[in-house]
């Protein structure tokens, strides 16, 4: 039994770095209707530039976050002004193939600008350092990711509960014309949804280093996993960012731990899932419960249904 | 107040809607735009308020004056912030949200919380019912409470010119009566109305003065009262007389109406 609450925070610590990333493309894709595939690079942008504050620039940890979400943010900010704001009215696909790009250049950037393979990651606690509750051992750092996550949750609710710009937001997300016609700026409040994104995808690239004990190229193509974690959740609703990318966190995490171990008995058989599927049954399951819910709701857990005319 | 001059609109670059339309609103007035589907209204309105550009039309010719100022080519926020709000067609609350929040979405752009608490009260004052169902979700209101918010809405910002687009379309003639009623409210307390109807016996009785436009073109504009008495307006828009064949309306303006076919 404490192995599997040891697997299930484990789990819930990845589902938080999950959530932040879908978080990020959940707001996009409300206030503007894009589909932001260089979320995972800004994350990974954010990740390299947390770790090279600490250890190349020898600042301190808060005052690099604080520098790294400031460049992430003026990238996604210059990108949305410059590069999307032209867009407006053009078909969906050619938006789509803008932030694909955007996701190949910041890739290249930081493999130009950090050669190295792996870098440590920053934090102003050790990463490894952990205690054991009743058999059960606790890594400090999914303590911070799950707190940080849920004080960013909480805050971003409050934002869009009780502030204008919250309002604003929400307005022009459920209909742009009638946000314009009340005089909501809706292209500061597109520029302000990428910010809030590019933002959050710093504090989840350095919770994702942090968790792999190391910054590499590579981090943006795992926060991909947070695409089941999008879908299943429904890709409109905020709420479902958070709640998809946990029960992704927590489903991977538990395959994981088990695949090797645990013996199903079938047809007179006994057998591991590792042994039938062969490794690494983990990387597939999230996709696998995504198919799952939406065979039963093709729209995602609290996605809205949409009836579109063809 | 409002001076329209002379402006020609484009779709898509390739499509006129409007050629050389000019209308006026004196200040505190209601003016009525009458026409057929597809005559230019919405578009004239859309000039106005700043809201060509997300549909890809935009004013190629002639200016549009507010108070003397030029505020054609102004984007939406700017024109919301000089004083001319548009309550669009079909109501187009924010659905999800309630009764309270859809109002404060109209207040927004003003930024003057003392004017934005005054509005809110007129609002209050001039649709009881709205206090009532202030925490209820706009999508579950009745039409006609639908549109009393989308009208409340768009006053919130405390605009001095308020544009209203078709406000009666799919209400019960009993509601369409009470529309009717609250735009001569509005206007009484000092906000003038640029007022789109297919209703035209509501807008004539509501407006001091009107414009019948037709395929783009102003064809006609006096007084309401006149327009009222225009033979013309009595059959196209007023539906007093039947016609077999309806020529347009410009040619029919021209011709005397011969023969009647069908009694009345």
């Amino acid at each position: 039994m404490a192995f599997f609450f040891q697997i299930f925070l484990a789990g819930i610590a990845a589902g938080c770095i999950y959530a932040l990333v879908a978080l990020g493309f959940t707001i996009i894709f409300k206030s503007s209707g894009v589909i932001n595939f260089a979320q995972g690079e800004l994350l990974l942008l954010g990740a390299y530039l947390v770790s090279a504050g600490v250890s190349q620039w020898h600042l301190n940890f808060f005052l690099a976050l604080f520098i790294a979400i400031a460049i992430t943010v003026a990238i996604a900010v210059a990108f949305e002004r410059f590069a999307l704001r032209r867009m407006i009215g053009r078909p969906a696909f050619s938006v789509l193939m803008l932030t694909i790009g955007l996701d190949t250049l910041l890739l290249t950037a930081v493999i130009a600008i950090w050669p190295d393979v792996l870098y440590a990651p920053a934090a102003p606690y050790s990463t490894t350092a952990g205690f054991d509750v009743g058999g059960v051992h606790i890594t400090i750092n999914d303590i911070w990711t799950i707190i940080v996550t849920g004080i960013l949750c909480a805050a971003l609710y409050a934002f869009f509960r009780y502030t204008r710009y919250g309002l604003a937001m929400r307005a022009a997300a459920l209909d742009q014309e009638a946000a314009l016609a009340v005089g909501i700026n809706v292209g500061l409040v597109n520029t302000f949804s990428w910010a809030i994104a590019a933002a959050i995808a710093t504090i989840g690239g350095f919770f994702l280093a942090a968790h792999l004990s190391g910054v590499n190229p590579g981090l943006g193509v795992i926060a991909l996993v947070a695409f089941p974690a999008i879908i299943l959740g429904g890709i409109d609703s905020v709420l479902g960012a958070v709640v998809g990318g946990l029960i992704i966190g927590i489903v991977q995490q538990l395959t994981a731990g088990y695949e090797n171990t645990a013996l199903i008995h079938l047809f007179g058989q006994s057998f591991t899932l590792t042994d039938k599927l062969g490794p690494s049954f983990d990387a597939i399951a999230p996709y696998l419960v995504m198919l799952v819910v939406l065979l039963i709701r093709p729209y995602g857990l609290f996605g809205k249904r949409k009836v579109e005319r063809i | 107040m409002l001076a329209v001059q002379d402006i020609e609109v484009s779709y898509h670059g390739v499509i006129t809607a409007l050629r050389g339309v000019s209308i006026e609103v004196p200040d505190g007035a209601t003016v009525a735009l009458l026409g057929a589907n597809g005559a230019g209204k919405t578009t004239l309105l859309r000039a106005v308020s700043g809201l060509l550009r997300i549909h890809d039309a935009a004013i190629v010719r002639g200016s549009i004056l507010f108070d003397g100022q030029r505020i054609s080519g102004l984007d939406a926020t700017a024109v919301v912030r000089r004083g001319i709000v548009q309550v669009l067609e079909g109501r187009r609350l924010f659905a999800e949200l309630t009764v309270d929040e859809n109002l404060r979405t109209g207040a927004i752009a003003a930024r003057d919380a003392a004017a934005t608490r005054r509005a809110y009260d007129r609002v209050m004052d001039l649709f009881p019912v709205l206090r009532e169902r202030r925490a209820s979700v706009a999508g579950y209101l009745s039409g006609g409470e639908q549109q009393m918010l989308a009208i409340g809405r768009g006053l919130m910002a405390s605009p001095r010119l308020l544009l209203l687009d078709e406000p009666s379309l799919g209400l019960a003639p009993f509601m369409v009566q009470q529309i009717g009623r609250i735009i001569s409210e509005i206007s009484a307390s000092g906000t003038a109305v640029l007022l789109v109807e297919q209703n035209a016996q509501m807008a004539l009785a509501a407006a001091s003065y009107g414009y019948v436009l037709e395929t783009g073109s102003v064809v006609l504009g006096g007084p309401a009262a006149d327009l009222a008495r225009d033979g013309s307006v009595r059959k196209f828009y007023l539906g007093l007389h039947q016609e077999k064949q309806l020529g347009s309306f410009a040619t029919l303006r021209t011709t005397r109406p011969e023969r009647r076919w069908t009694l009345e």
